[in-house]
């Protein structure tokens, strides 16, 4: 058994200091009788050493960009510049009291405002809002703006479209905002086409279509040929573009959301701009939009005012995301990262991250199926399915992956490619490392050929088999004491 | 180039694979018209030395104020943090990790969240909880979606007194889900109106009703046991939304009837860091955990043929049910989960209670220090409170020039009320954590006599 924190208490063993403690009761005289606590609450007893010991123990059990090559397609996990740790968490920021006035806080303030512009020229926005806490909760904010948007305009417009690549986080923010979700399939390019788009919308009435929610490049990582035309058709019957920011890697400095006719976009700072993922978060969700949605924004955004910054609300603001100003250090982190790359910097990324990202696909095509073949962007998409004739599934590859010290890459997504590999080695990565990966890959594809069942083989790995649809079935979600 | 490591050679080499020339042929596949003429109008980039040289230059604008003269709070509250919690959340294997979809290779990030609910539960004294929500904020959101769904009913009731950024937060959403929010009114001692409520609840369509512990002016509302039986005698959930140090001294929500807890996380060890990123604890029964939403890591017990921690109850979320999902959220606060079960850990059964009572203590003596002063009141004199409590210039417009002079003598004073609750005009909030002692708070209250009178 996995030895948890609570399993290493031993009472008396971790005695807190608080000053001047000495004389007060243990029993609280403040609390309402019929709500009072009897006894301290259970928590565990454990020496500081050994609750770092503990964590450590925990962290040399986890794998992050730090400990290797992590491809995991969508994700853009780069390597996250220590400067950003260092300077985000400086007191100057990390003690900052969001509820000091502003005159007091005009670091932030400012530091705020310069990122609403560099993430609004990056994109080609006009303004933009640094308040969701991840991609997924702008795109609620975004979905909630053209909510009111239409609202404003006394229309219905039910109707969200979503093409059939799309991320899971799509269609579910566009249910939680009241849109209706209409899949739209893609073309035999793995992309939108204008035609099946105008004939979705006419099967559900072009007066009810709120909109689309797209990525571009899309999540086949092929940047959409017919953007433009798409763009056009939806802005004349009357709906929204939305557009998903978590490819943006591959766009930096050469196109931009914008001019591509999108009204809205959100980032995902914690993927483009280098702010760690954290082990699942926190991120940064940042949305912007065209003229036409600035009113709508959530308050408070920074503005210039006499002598300094200042917060404002747009005035038909939808209120309120989250507490606050949103994840703050994450917006250090992405500010400190944009200042060090500065605007050569930037289109650096995009040319790498893509010509990283190509040159693996080329290396792995004659061994794997590309179903979309082409040019790609930032990331491609390969299927096992020669391989699964042959008994290996894509989850097998990936467990040899990881039993060989690479991460593994996005699997079973995007839903339209069976047995789906979703690779994203962003620009951070040397060729060497490419390398060492497409020798992998091509390694196995031939071990597979030889011997499937050999194959499946993980020596490396110590914890494997782990049986998630028992877990599902019976969940075991904490620990308790055993008396409460 | 920072953090590029291809070098020169090697993107010729690569280039010649795919039969290109130049760096930008790749891009040949965008559309002329959509791509970007020139360059973006950015700064040029800056070596590192004169990056930190820049963010200092940036920072030296904020004022920084010592912990202990910091008595803000309304939801954000200066706790100390020992040191030993930074250093293990820099941990990069941890930080630099994505969500633990593989198990594998996550086994360190799926414990320590496992850890993290099981605390969780302890302090909401509820059966399951979610990895964590964004904050406090919208984790109460997440649990008035749940009621909603669990009960198939329209309306939630909302107290007076409840963070008035939280409101705000559930009304937003709402947009969306056209749910009807009720405010219940307090009458001028501050008690919860239970004529009201009662008419509400006898309405039969209330998912839930919302309890905030201590309420956003910091006292516990007036029998709590009696509302929350209310509610469910009408059969409404009763969500709270608490402080979790309060459960240092008080019964756990569980144990006053709550089927929903939310909780704002940043006290349990997360700098107040401009408002995030914080935590948002959400956690429920266990005959909810259905609805609940976000990510929950579930330990394969010993029975299987191997004994781990996975990623359970997926077919909740986005990326297997899309649009019919129980929420949309993907990325959530993992770190911040960490840093809480960190700091946990660190303070222990020993540190927990008596940095609550150490809160209490202070937020008393300071009350009862305030109350002898000429020219202002206790706000609620007779509410029972923990840690924070709103006191009323007599004369409203002294509140302004008041915390001119404090702010000038390095202490941060709370929360102004009049905007948020009209009826206190004049009025603001102060919060006591355990790093005040009697000789600061003799001070505070000695310089904030004489703003008053100067
Ligand atoms: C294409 C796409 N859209 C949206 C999201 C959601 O972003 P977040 O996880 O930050 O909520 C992701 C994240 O995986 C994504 O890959």
């Amino acid at each position: 058994m996995a030895r948890l924190i609570f399993d290493k208490s031993r009472p008396g063993s971790r005695r807190y200091d608080v000053a001047d403690f000495t004389g007060l009761e243990p029993e609280s005289p403040f609390v309402p009788d019929d709500i009072r606590r009897a006894e301290p609450l259970p928590l565990p007893e454990v020496a500081e050493v050994d609750v770092v010991r503990h964590y450590v123990k925990l962290s040399q059990e986890n794998f992050g960009v730090d400990v290797g090559f992590y491809p995991l397609g969508s994700c853009t996990m780069k390597y996250n510049p220590k400067a950003n740790e260092e300077i985000a968490s400086l007191p100057a920021w990390a003690q900052l009291h969001p509820e000091q006035p502003v005159e007091t806080a005009q670091g932030a303030l400012a530091l705020m405002h310069e990122l609403q512009e560099s993430l609004a020229e990056i994109s080609g926005m006009h303004a933009v809002s640094l308040q969701p806490a991840a991609g997924a909760h702008g795109e609620l904010t975004g979905m909630l703006m053209f909510r009111a948007c239409f609202n404003d305009a006394g229309e219905e417009r039910k109707v969200m479209i979503v093409p059939d690549s799309s991320h899971g986080t799509n269609p579910a923010s566009a249910a939680i905002a009241g849109f209706k979700v209409a899949h739209l399939k893609s073309d035999e390019r793995g992309m939108v086409s204008a035609k099946a788009l105008k004939a979705l919308c006419e099967k559900h009435g072009e007066e009810n279509i709120g909109g689309i929610m797209m990525t571009n490049p899309n999540t086949l990582g092929v940047f959409e040929q017919e953007v433009k035309e798409v763009a056009e058709y939806l802005h004349e019957i009357g709906a929204l573009l939305y557009y998903d920011g978590a490819n943006l890697n591959a766009s930096l400095g050469y196109v931009r959301p914008g001019d591509m006719g999108f009204d809205l976009v959100h980032f995902n700072l914690h993927k483009t701009f280098s702010t760690p993922h954290g082990g699942g978060g926190p991120g940064s969700g940042p949305v912007g939009v065209r003229e036409k949605l600035m009113p709508y924004l959530p308050h408070p955004l920074v503005t210039r005012a006499e002598g300094g910054f200042a917060f404002y609300r747009p005035e038909k603001s939808i209120g309120r995301m989250k507490l606050y100003f949103g994840n703050f250090l994450v917006l250090v982190k992405a500010m400190v990262y944009l200042r060090a790359l500065g605007v050569e910097g930037l289109k650096r990324v995009a040319e790498n991250a893509v010509l990283n990202a190509n040159y693996i696909q080329e290396r792995l095509k004659d061994a794997y199926d590309i179903p979309f073949y082409q040019r790609c962007m930032h990331e491609f998409v390969l299927s096992a399915t020669r391989q699964k004739k042959l008994g290996v599934r894509a989850l097998d590859i990936a467990k040899k992956l990881l039993n060989d010290g690479f991460h593994a890459p996005t699997i079973y997504f995007p839903l339209i490619v069976s047995e789906a590999m979703m690779i994203e080695p962003t620009e951070t990565e040397s060729r060497q490392t490419l390398d060492a990966f497409c020798d992998a890959m091509l390694r196995y594809a031939r071990e597979i050929e030889e011997d499937a069942e050999k194959f499946k083989e993980l020596p490396n790995l110590r914890i494997q088999h782990l049986d998630e649809v028992a877990a599902a079935r019976n969940p075991v979600v904490r620990w308790a004491p055993e008396k409460l | 180039m920072p953090y590029i490591p291809n070098t020169d050679a090697d993107r010729s080499e690569m280039l010649k694979l795919l039969g290109l020339k130049r760096i930008d042929d790749i891009f040949d596949v965008i559309p002329g018209h959509v791509r970007l003429d020139g360059d973006l109008k950015l700064p040029e980039g800056l070596p590192e030395s004169e990056l930190i040289e820049y963010f200092d230059f940036l920072g030296a604008a904020n004022q920084i104020f010592p912990a202990h003269r910091i008595l803000a709070g309304g939801g954000v509250y200066a706790h100390f943090i020992p040191p030993v919690v930074k250093e293990l959340v820099h941990r990069s294997e941890m930080y630099s990790s994505y969500t633990p979809y593989q198990p594998e290779v996550s086994q360190g990030m799926l414990q320590a969240i496992f850890e993290y609910q099981s605390f969780v539960c302890m302090l909401t004294g509820m059966e399951a909880s979610n990895a964590s929500s964004y904050d406090g904020g919208t984790a109460l959101m997440d649990a008035v979606l749940m009621a909603g769904n669990i009960t198939s009913k329209p309306r939630i009731l909302l107290p007076r007194f409840l963070n008035p950024q939280y409101r705000e937060i559930v009304e937003t959403s709402n947009l969306g889900m056209q749910l009807k929010l009720e405010t219940i009114p307090a009458d001028s001692n501050g008690i919860l109106d239970s004529v009201a409520l009662d008419g509400e609840l006898a309405s039969g369509e209330v998912a839930a009703l919302v309890l905030q512990v201590p309420n956003y002016l910091g006292f516990y509302e007036d029998g709590i046991c009696e509302l929350v039986d209310m509610a469910h005698k009408a059969e409404a959930l009763v969500i709270m939304a608490v402080y979790p140090f309060v459960v240092g001294v008080m019964r756990t929500p569980g144990e006053l009837g709550a089927d929903i807890v939310v909780a704002e996380g940043q006290p349990l060890g997360l700098p107040s860091a401009y408002g995030g990123p914080h935590l948002g604890c959400l956690a429920t029964k266990m005959e909810h955990i259905r609805q609940l939403p976000g990510r929950i890591v579930g330990r394969t017990g010993a029975a299987f043929d191997r004994e781990g921690f996975v990623m359970t109850l997926q077919a909740r979320e986005q990326h297997i049910r899309r649009e019919r999902a129980s929420s949309n959220i993907c990325t959530n606060q993992a770190l911040a989960a960490l840093q809480a079960t960190v700091y946990l850990s660190i303070v222990g059964k020993d540190g927990f209670h008596k940095i609550a009572r150490k809160c209490e203590e202070n937020a008393h003596y300071a009350a009862k220090q305030l109350e002898a002063v000429e020219g202002l009141h206790l706000a609620y004199p007779e509410r029972a409170f923990f840690n924070e409590f709103a006191v009323v210039f007599d004369d409203p417009e002294k509140l302004n020039p008041v915390r001119r002079m404090l702010l000038a003598r390095d202490w941060l004073p709370g929360v102004p009320l009049e905007e948020s609750f009209p009826e206190l005009a004049g009025g603001m909030l102060l919060a006591f954590t355990e790093l005040q002692n009697r000789d600061t708070i003799d001070e505070f209250v000695g310089d904030l006599k004489e703003a008053l009178n100067g």
